[in-house]
């Protein structure tokens, strides 16, 4: 059964409903750099079912990143992934819908599990027992409040180095999706993972949202592999957009399908 | 059941996928880091005792701060205000944040920042890890000797060179382009011979190519001597990981012990469980370092591991930690690790 995990979110409010409703009204505010606020929605699975996959560490770095988020953003849902996959997929009714936790129900979203890559698609794990979301049938931004970054703590979900990227991520980024971060190999949890903290606040501070990613996550251990990647028009256009903040997110243009020349991504740790 | 299908065909690939990608992995340690991983899992401690150390010597943040502000940005204006009980301070074009004991900053430089990618190079034109060791060193040495300062028997050590690399593809041609934009160097520090490991006695420093320094982190404590430890041996650091991996994989431990490489050839990986592997340890002083969210002060014997699970479907879990390495070791709250060993 989908729930929230966070203890930011659950202490006071009692169903996914009232959660996302209250926590809209209550997050009214924003900070002078930033004025159009940006809904966020936060998806993080630690366990899953039967076990078919082990055990991850990720809750604490999503309710740290929460904490961060809260009180310049409103945080319209904190999710875990029971039952999500069509949250994610094009043309489903959960990938719309606010109170069922979709991807593009929200401006920006974020999400920590496992992943990983074949040839032609990269997979976020489901609660579910052998369940992923895969990227082939996403397609981001395009639908609801269009969905404008996409963060995700999973691994080898942005490789690029064996020229598949484009492959695997075309068809989400065609819908509109200015700006996603990941990690193109192996990103470790520890117990002490300060990393979606510091994330959360360098882009609160201005920080790119690409910069911050790659700073906060290599920082809290430096074998870890953080990625970014986006669109463009062309070369020069795509680096520009690379750029893009919090407080450029909403109003950057979109670029969907032909209009998307160029794709160009920065990791750490090749 | 479409939907089942499609798993399990995916997940075929995926495992298939993983095997490519692994052979990559670490390839940024020098020598004398992948020696120590090596010793570390074959024979653990050089000693059969070491001294816990306690984080001393705290010094106002504010003091800190205008010191690198005089090094680093003489007569520049700024703004400073408190973050938690980190204090940031923001300039034109450039940051600094200081840790409240005064012993860790970062400092970002987002003008050089901005013009890295104007100045990418090839790949294999990037910085060599002694190139970096050199500019390292100088810039240490002209604007951070008040702060990194080493005490009696204690070296700055080169520990790893890393690089952020960019890529791009262009959709009407296909081609894809790559390049090296940033240059890094990781030092660490040793006490009479003995390394610090873990976020704590780290400098990181970045350069761009044409050798601008972009930004520099570093955590750099004082230590006070307390107490000894005697130390486990390596069974039982590999035992005590094992056991920790379980804990935090929720995979049942399997009742077969580590086995210990032998210090013939390559020690890694270890096989913890017949799903994880072990892929780096790295044994000391255990300092996990001022910018941590729950930092102790407390610097015990023990040991860094880096453990991979792959499962069935082939997905990748990477588990980051430390262990303790004391006989006796004293429970931490901020480590998890004393906690799960110190179970009854």
């Amino acid at each position: 059964m989908k729930e929230t995990f966070s203890k930011f979110l659950s202490g006071a409010l009692c169903n996914a409903l009232i959660i996302m409703a209250g926590i809209t009204m209550i997050m009214s505010f924003t900070s002078p750099a930033m004025a159009a606020p940006i809904h966020f929605g936060v998806r993080c699975q630690d366990d899953f079912q039967n076990g078919w996959a082990p055990t991850v560490d990720v809750v604490a770095g999503c309710e740290d990143f929460i904490s961060q988020i809260q009180p310049f953003h409103p945080v319209d849902f904190a999710f875990n992934l029971h039952g999500a996959q069509t949250d994610f997929y094009f043309g489903h009714p959960g990938e719309t819908c606010n109170a069922c936790g979709g991807v593009d129900s929200v401006d920006f979203f974020y999400m920590s599990t496992h992943g990983g890559v074949n040839g032609p698609f990269a997979a976020y794990a489901m609660w579910d027992d052998n369940t992923f979301a895969y990227t082939n049938s996403m397609r981001l931004g395009d639908s609801g409040k269009q969905v404008k970054a996409l963060a995700t703590f999973s691994c080898d979900t942005f490789k690029n180095d064996d020229g598949q990227f484009v492959n695997r991520w075309g068809k989400a980024y065609a819908g509109g999706l200015k700006i996603g971060v990941g990690g193109h190999d192996l990103l470790y949890t520890d117990n002490d993972q300060s990393a979606m903290q510091d994330f959360a606040t360098l882009m609160v501070e201005g920080a790119t949202i690409g910069s911050a990613w790659l700073n906060a996550v290599y920082n809290d251990n430096n074998d870890n592999h953080p990625a970014v990647a986006n669109t463009g028009t062309n070369s020069s256009n795509c680096w520009s957009r690379q750029g893009v903040t919090l407080g450029g997110l909403m109003s950057e243009s979109v670029l969907r399908d032909g209009k998307i020349g160029y794709y160009c991504w920065t990791d750490w740790n090749e | 059941m479409k939907n089942k299908s499609l798993s399990l065909a995916a997940n075929a690939v995926l495992a298939a996928s993983v095997m490519i990608a692994g052979s990559a992995v670490r390839a940024e340690e020098l020598p004398q880091t992948k020696a120590h991983q090596q010793f570390s899992a074959t024979q653990g401690f050089r000693e059969p005792a070491l001294a816990e150390l306690h984080r001393s010597g705290a010094v106002d943040q504010n003091k800190v701060s205008s010191a690198l502000i005089e090094k680093l940005r003489p007569g520049s204006a700024y703004q400073s205000s408190k973050q938690d009980s980190k204090l940031h301070i923001t300039g034109k074009e450039w940051s600094l944040d200081v840790t409240a004991d005064g012993s860790a900053a970062e400092y970002q430089d987002h003008a050089v920042e901005a013009r890295a990618h104007s100045l990418g190079k090839p790949v294999s034109e990037k910085m060599s890890a002694a190139e970096l060791e050199r500019k390292g060193r100088a810039f240490i040495a002209s604007k951070l000797a008040s702060q990194i300062v080493l005490g009696a028997d204690e070296e700055l050590i080169p520990v790893r060179a890393d690089y952020r690399t960019e890529g791009g593809q262009d959709l009407a041609t296909g081609e894809i382009t790559h390049a090296v934009v940033a240059n890094r160097i990781v030092f660490g520090r040793t006490l009479n011979g003995v390394a610090v490991v873990g976020s704590g006695s780290k400098v990181i420093l970045t350069f761009t190519n044409d050798g601008s320094l972009e930004s520099f982190r570093y955590d750099w404590p004082k230590y006070q001597t307390a107490s000894s430890q005697k130390v486990v041996d390596a069974g039982e650091i590999l035992s005590r990981v094992q056991k920790v991996i379980g804990a935090r994989n929720g995979v049942t431990a399997p009742t077969s012990g580590v086995t210990v490489p032998s210090s013939e050839g390559e020690a890694y990986p270890v096989e913890l469980t017949p799903n994880t592997k072990l892929q780096a340890l790295e044994c000391g002083y255990y300092d996990a370092g001022s910018f941590a969210t729950h930092a102790a002060q407390s610097v015990q014997p023990g040991c860094t591991y880096l453990a991979v699970s792959q499962d069935s479907n082939g997905l990748r879990q990477g588990y980051a930690g430390a262990v303790p390495a004391g006989q006796r070791f004293e429970q931490d709250a901020a480590w998890l690790e004393t906690q799960i060993l110190g179970r009854k």
